[in-house]
């Protein structure tokens, strides 16, 4: 078998193993989405604006803060916890990648993370009866899949940073609840100042939320929007990848010279 | 003999800031030479002993040798591969394993553990199954096998992490400490494993312990470093005859006798007084350099002022050597 395909279905078993022992990722996929979910949501009452208008935006957006904490918090943390552990230099000297042996984890908690899309769509659906219908349910799945492949290798850029220094932990906090702002997950970024939209767009998971929302309210196959998205998210994914591939080379390199495989 | 393991000057330094800020500005750096030109051979098949005191440089020189950090001078061959030219011919063929309880997956059964490793070493599926119950079964945890690893013993987590290096079959085991922490009952089973890892399968194990009477009973060859430079590389046999010019000697005293270390420590040819107090004696233990100072002399300073109830004179062990070269 070849090697990469090894390491990243090891990484993809792996992390689901150690997820099913830890019951935290319950939280972050189920609780923590649902509760923001209905925050917002009785926001949105509040204010008077008609459910037509944020059903499908808060329902998503939400789901996908459980995708994105699971990124977060086990994927992108759990190649650090490999070097706290021991066990990255173990891996080290196997003759597999750690990139895609990283990849394949980060990937299985942001597929993980899909409970939570289901989670806030039957609490939005069936207990807040929300009008939502997924008129194309083939581009739907196809911008889900999108969505979760390049969030995981956002995390994989965010895995590689947390490597290089601790410090970014302090970072990686923040950054949990900035892209529900940057993203457009609960509001659109065009409410947003102006000054912050290039970040926004610059984040491939804003374009792939917005294909996943048109997936849901339109026909999909016969929308500009809709491919415009997806080339963004292809576009933006790639460099995430490039950049992530050099960040791993950098720091393998700099693992040995420094002897910084096992100290934490 | 074959050389499996051989070192070329190989050296290390690591350079320590005392803050973040000061390392951005390359200010107050301070060199730690932590191994110094060090040239040893181990031979295939052998258990090569890599003793020294704590930051003695030894898990500096592990993970050197098994491509883990890279020398900052020399270098070494493994089984004929240049460590610096080579380093993934070096790893497919060597395994390495740190004492302790780092380096396992606690929330995962030992099984599961074996499994990543044996999957990520290539082996197929049907390969894969056998030889983890073997190993499981060869350092003795195959029932417990299922349970997570965070349920363990420390002696049950050190089993598994030498079953885990032996996964890909490796031709060279570095063992960090194997035995730390563990009773005298495992750690002799651990030994025993391990003996036979070289006599029967003909593997080549460099490893490292603190416990001198393990390296002894263990070891074909022993390599002694101090503060990164090699000081001694022989048998155990050899070394004690070499080096064992200290003589323990065990006196008792009656009664409790405080501060008669003092009387002996001044002698010429006393290299060491230990006391310890049980029972209403006093127990000396002495290191007599006999060229210089005989047992008598030593009993008769200690007989005007104290009742000696027992003398007695036992052989130097490595742990004396070890004791004397490592004196600063
Ligand atoms: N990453 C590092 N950065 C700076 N200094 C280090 C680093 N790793 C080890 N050292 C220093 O190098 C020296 C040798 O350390 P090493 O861990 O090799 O010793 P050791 O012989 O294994 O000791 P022990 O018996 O305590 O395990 C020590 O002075 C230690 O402080
Ligand atoms: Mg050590």
């Amino acid at each position: 078998m070849n090697p990469y395909w090894i390491s990243l279905r090891r990484g993809f078993i792996s992390q689901l193993q150690h997820e099913r022992a830890d019951i935290l990722w319950g939280i972050h996929a189920f609780v923590e989405p649902v509760f923001v979910a209905f925050v917002v949501i009785m926001l949105y009452r509040f204010v008077g604006t008609s459910s037509q208008d944020y059903a499908t935006y808060v329902v998503f957006g939400s789901g996908f803060i459980g995708v994105w904490a699971m990124v977060l918090s086990f994927g992108g943390k759990s190649i650090f916890q490999e070097r706290m552990q021991g066990t990255l230099e173990l891996m080290f000297l196997t003759p597999v990648s750690l990139f895609t042996f990283s990849f394949g984890k980060i990937l299985s908690s942001a597929a993980t993370g899909l409970v939570s899309v289901a989670a806030v769509l039957a609490v939005g659906k069936f207990v807040l009866r929300l009008p939502i219908h997924i008129e194309s349910p083939g581009l739907f799945l196809v911008s889900l899949v999108m969505t979760i492949v390049t969030l995981s290798v956002f995390g994989l850029v965010l895995a590689s940073a947390y490597m290089l220094t601790r410090r970014v932990a302090y970072f990686m906090n923040l950054m949990q609840y900035m892209i529900y702002v940057l993203g457009g997950l609960l509001f659109p970024i065009s409410v947003l100042p102006f000054w912050v939209r290039p970040i926004s767009y610059s984040l491939s998971l804003t374009w792939a939320l917005d294909a996943v929302r048109v997936s849901v309210s339109q026909n999909a196959w016969e929308s500009s929007v809709f491919w415009m998205d997806a080339a963004m998210v292809t576009f933006l994914t790639a460099v995430y990848f490039v950049v992530a591939v050099v960040l791993y080379r950098y720091i393998r390199k700099i693992a040995v010279r420094d002897g910084k495989l096992s100290v934490y | 003999m074959e050389s499996v393991i051989k070192t070329y000057d190989i050296s290390r330094e690591y350079i320590e800031y005392p803050s973040f800020f000061k390392r951005i500005r390359g200010e107050g750096s301070r060199i730690i030479v932590a191994v110094d030109n060090l040239n040893i051979s181990v031979h295939r098949g052998e258990l090569f002993g890599f003793l020294g005191p704590n930051g003695a440089g030894k898990t500096t020189t592990i993970k050197m040798l098994s491509t883990l950090l890279l020398p900052t001078k020399g270098t070494a061959t493994i089984l004929g591969n240049d460590i610096l030219k080579a380093p993934n011919e070096v790893r497919k063929r060597i395994s390495v394993v740190f004492g302790g309880e780092r380096g396992l997956y606690w929330r995962l059964s030992g099984r599961d553990n074996m499994r990543i490793f044996a999957e990520l070493y290539g082996l197929d599926s049907s390969e894969r199954m056998d030889r983890i119950d073997m190993l499981l079964e060869l350092v003795g945890i195959a029932d417990r096998a299922d349970s997570k690893v965070e349920t363990y013993s420390k002696g049950m987590k050190q089993r598994l992490h030498l079953a885990r290096g032996l996964v890909h079959d490796p031709d060279i085991l570095f063992l960090d400490e194997p035995t730390l922490g563990l009773d005298p009952t495992i750690a002799h089973e651990l030994r025993k494993t391990i003996r036979n890892l070289c006599t029967r399968e003909k593997k080549t194990v460099f490893l490292t312990t603190h416990y001198m009477f393990e390296a002894d009973e263990l070891c074909d060859r022993v390599a002694i470093i101090h503060r990164g430079t090699l000081i001694a590389n022989d048998t155990p046999e050899n070394l004690k005859r070499q080096f064992g010019t200290v003589t323990p000697v065990t006196i008792l005293l009656r009664g409790v006798v405080p501060q008669v270390e003092h009387v002996l420590t001044s002698r010429k040819g006393v290299h060491y007084v230990e006391s310890g107090i049980q029972d209403n004696t006093t127990k000396l233990k002495v290191g007599l350099d006999q060229d210089k100072v005989c047992v008598e002399d030593i009993v008769s300073l200690l007989e005007k002022t104290h009742e000696i109830i027992s003398v007695e004179q036992g052989s130097p062990t490595l742990e004396d050597v070890f004791l004397e070269l490592t004196r600063s």
